[in-house]
């Protein structure tokens, strides 16, 4: 009973969010994902990513960008797919993430950077269900565009709160 | 007698034979010389002395005569008879004189006896004959008678003892007649004797001499025959190889000219295939010059190629810098745009116009990109031409490289055909001394052809010599049983011409012809015929018929 309403309602929820706005997107392993343009900061090039040791191995390390250290996360590894060489289209989005009530810059090494568009409700559908066990939390939902589905990512959930607090730390005390 | 030469055996058997002969004629001679002085002795002592003898006898009839003639003249017929004296005085002279030679020639004892007497009774006779003569001159007649009777009986003894002495020496020449016929009867017995055993040992000595000759001489004709019969066949295969010889010979010229002629096509196509070498090497130089000249243009089109692909890269890193600039542009962009979206309403504008930068940024990075394309496209045209060029350079190369192989080829070709050349001059000398010896080979062929054919007129007239010597040494050939079994032998030679004019009409070898001929004849020979050679050619004109 308690499953079935626990399903019941994360499936619930998150038809009620709009979802409408203009999303950011970017490809990464031949896929589109889309991140809300109000978690952007920046896009800036690929740079030099300083290593930071004993880190998670999707954590490439942090970069200065403009006197800040922002801490650098590969989504290719954070999603668990194969590393990729970096070409000169890579580019590291900034996104602003919340966590435990701050906004905390991160930045996240995608494949390269598309465009700015605006998607409408319409175009958006809610995530399927893989089987009860998979965790999509993290997906808002899919943006049904000519041509392809694009991944809309809720960034937050993506760079999670568990792996949050080490990173969390970094940027913390820069700030 | 064997081992003697042939001229010492005749001379010494003709001297054996004038020796016999000499003995002969010396005994005749002799004999005869006997019978001539018998019978000179037998005139000089019978014949004159009767010969005188009768002179006398006439003498003393003349006297008698004269007497009687003087007495008939004196007393018949009354003429004067002196003058008679004188003629008797003559016929006194005569008859002494007579008387002398009688006596010279007187041997015999008996017949002395005789003219002595006859001389002892001339004187009184002559005395008588006187008286009566005087007496008849003086014309007394009784002493005229007187004295004739007396000359008359004296006479008469005369006459008696004359013919006394005729008697005498007839008998003389008779006893002497009687020896000379028998000493002529020795002679002749003697003479028969000598000349039959002299007859004898003539034929004894000549059938040794002629046996030893002509067994010898049959021997050698024997050889010759044989020999020349070989030599004819000899001569002849000489003949006929020679013919082959020259007609090899022939054929070998012939065959030369064809090679020569060859050899000139050959030398004639060397020396085309030479200048064709030449030819070819000096295109296969030009054609080296232009690979050389075409390598030239490659590497500057190589080089060129590179200075475009250079220049290509250049652009490209323009355009690579454009890009990104484009790219940073887009991003700048896409900043404005997030900018524009936290800002709300207030960006609305600035979003607009992020809007429009990006896509400006757009068009940049698609105007970079389509140039991007474009040089890509030329880098990889100008790869391709450059990958064309290398390649067309590496088939130049190729080519070079063949060209070059290619041109030592016909160097070596044009260098063949240069010791070809040399080579075709000295099979064209060894051709024309081939063909000089040929030609010396055929003249020696015509040489050996009438050497031979002169051989074989002198074996023909070597064959007619032996028949000469042969029918000198045994006639028909038949003189003896022992050469019998050669007769068989001597028949061919004495057809050689038939054999030799056979051979050189080109009918087949003698010794075929011969040994059929030796069947005939021994059949001939065992059937005891005398060899008649007319009964022979013609059966050998057969066999040649046949043939």
């Amino acid at each position: 009973m308690e499953l079935a309403e626990k399903v019941v309602t994360d499936y619930q929820v998150q038809p009620a969010v709009n979802r409408e706005g203009k999303y950011l997107t970017f490809t990464l392993a031949g896929e589109e994902y889309g991140i809300g343009i109000k978690k952007v900061r920046e896009i800036v090039g690929m740079m030099t990513v300083t290593h930071v040791p004993q880190t998670p191995h999707y954590v490439k390390g942090v970069i200065n960008l403009r006197g800040k250290v922002i801490p650098i996360v590969d989504l290719r590894l954070k999603f668990g797919m194969e590393p990729m060489e970096y070409t000169e289209r890579t580019c590291i989005i900034v996104v602003e993430i919340a966590s435990e009530g701050k906004t905390i810059a991160m930045g996240i090494v995608v494949d390269s950077v598309s465009e700015v568009l605006n998607i409408r409700n319409g175009e958006i559908d809610d995530t399927p269900a893989f089987g009860s066990n998979l965790d999509t939390d993290y997906i808002l939902g899919m943006a049904k565009m000519a041509g392809g589905v694009k991944i809309l990512l809720d960034i937050d959930r993506v760079l999670g709160e568990t792996e949050f607090s080490a990173i969390g730390h970094l940027s913390q005390s820069q700030q | 007698m064997k081992n003697m030469k042939l001229g010492v055996k005749l001379i010494g058997g003709f001297m054996v034979i004038a020796v016999i002969t000499l003995i002969v004629g010396v005994l005749g001679i002799t004999q005869i010389n006997k019978i001539e002085k018998a019978d000179v002795a037998m005139y000089e002592e019978n014949v004159t002395g009767m010969a005188i003898l009768g002179d006398l006898n006439d003498t003393y009839l003349s006297m008698r005569v004269a007497i009687l003639y003087a007495l008939v003249n004196k007393f018949a017929r009354g003429n004067d008879v002196s003058n008679v004296s004188e003629s008797f005085k003559a016929i006194d002279q005569k008859g002494m004189a007579l008387l002398e030679k009688f006596d010279r020639t007187v041997k015999d004892p008996e017949s002395r006896k005789l003219l002595d007497a006859f001389k002892a009774d001339f004187g009184p006779y002559n005395a008588a004959r006187d008286r009566t003569i005087q007496a008849t001159i003086a014309g007394k007649l009784d002493e005229a008678m007187t004295g004739l009777a007396q000359a008359g009986e004296i006479g008469k003894r005369l006459t008696g003892t004359l013919a006394g002495m005729i008697s005498r020496i007839d008998e003389l020449a008779k006893q002497r007649a009687e020896n000379n016929q028998a000493i002529a009867t020795r002679a002749n017995w003697i003479s028969g004797i000598v000349t039959g055993l002299g007859i004898l040992l003539a034929m004894g000595i000549g059938s040794l001499i002629t046996l030893s000759i002509t067994r010898p001489i049959n021997r050698v004709v024997e050889g010759l025959s044989d020999g020349a019969d070989q030599v004819a066949s000899a001569s002849n295969q000489v003949s006929s190889s020679s013919q082959s010889l020259a007609e090899g010979t022939s054929e070998q010229a012939a065959s030369l000219e064809e090679t020569s002629s060859s050899i000139e096509e050959l030398s004639s196509m060397t020396k085309q295939n030479a200048d064709n070498a030449g030819q070819a090497k000096a295109m296969m130089e030009q054609a080296g010059q232009i690979v050389g000249k075409v390598d030239q243009h490659m590497t500057e089109m190589i080089k060129a190629i590179e200075e475009i692909t250079k220049s290509s890269d250049e652009t490209g890193k323009i355009i690579k810098t454009i890009d990104e600039i484009a790219f940073q542009t887009n991003l700048l962009a896409l900043n404005a745009a997030v900018e524009a979206a936290r800002a709300g309403e207030a960006g609305a504008g600035f979003a607009v116009v992020a809007d429009e930068v990006r896509n400006l940024a757009m068009r940049s990075a698609e105007a970079a990109k389509n140039t991007n394309n474009l040089i890509e496209g030329t880098i990889k045209a100008v790869k391709n031409g450059n990958e064309l060029t290398q390649k067309t350079k590496e088939a130049f190369e190729e080519n070079r490289v063949i060209a070059m192989k290619i041109g030592q080829l016909v160097d070596e070709i044009a260098t063949a055909s240069n010791e070809q050349s040399h080579g075709i001059a000295q099979i064209n000398i060894a051709v024309s001394e081939m063909d000089k010896v040929t030609q010396s080979t055929a003249a020696n062929a015509e040489e050996s052809a009438s050497a031979s054919e002169e051989l074989n007129a002198q074996a023909e007239q070597m064959k007619t010599y032996v028949e000469d010597l042969m029918r000198v040494v045994g006639g028909s050939g038949r003189d003896d049983a022992g050469y019998a079994h050669e007769d068989s032998r001597k028949r061919p030679l004495r057809s050689p011409g038939r054999i030799i004019g056979g051979m050189k009409r080109g009918l087949p070898s003698v010794a075929s012809g011969r040994g059929k001929e030796l069947a005939l004849t021994a059949g001939k020979n065992t059937r005891g015929k005398v060899v008649n050679p007319n009964q022979i050619i013609p059966m050998e004109e057969d066999e040649f018929k046949d043939f």
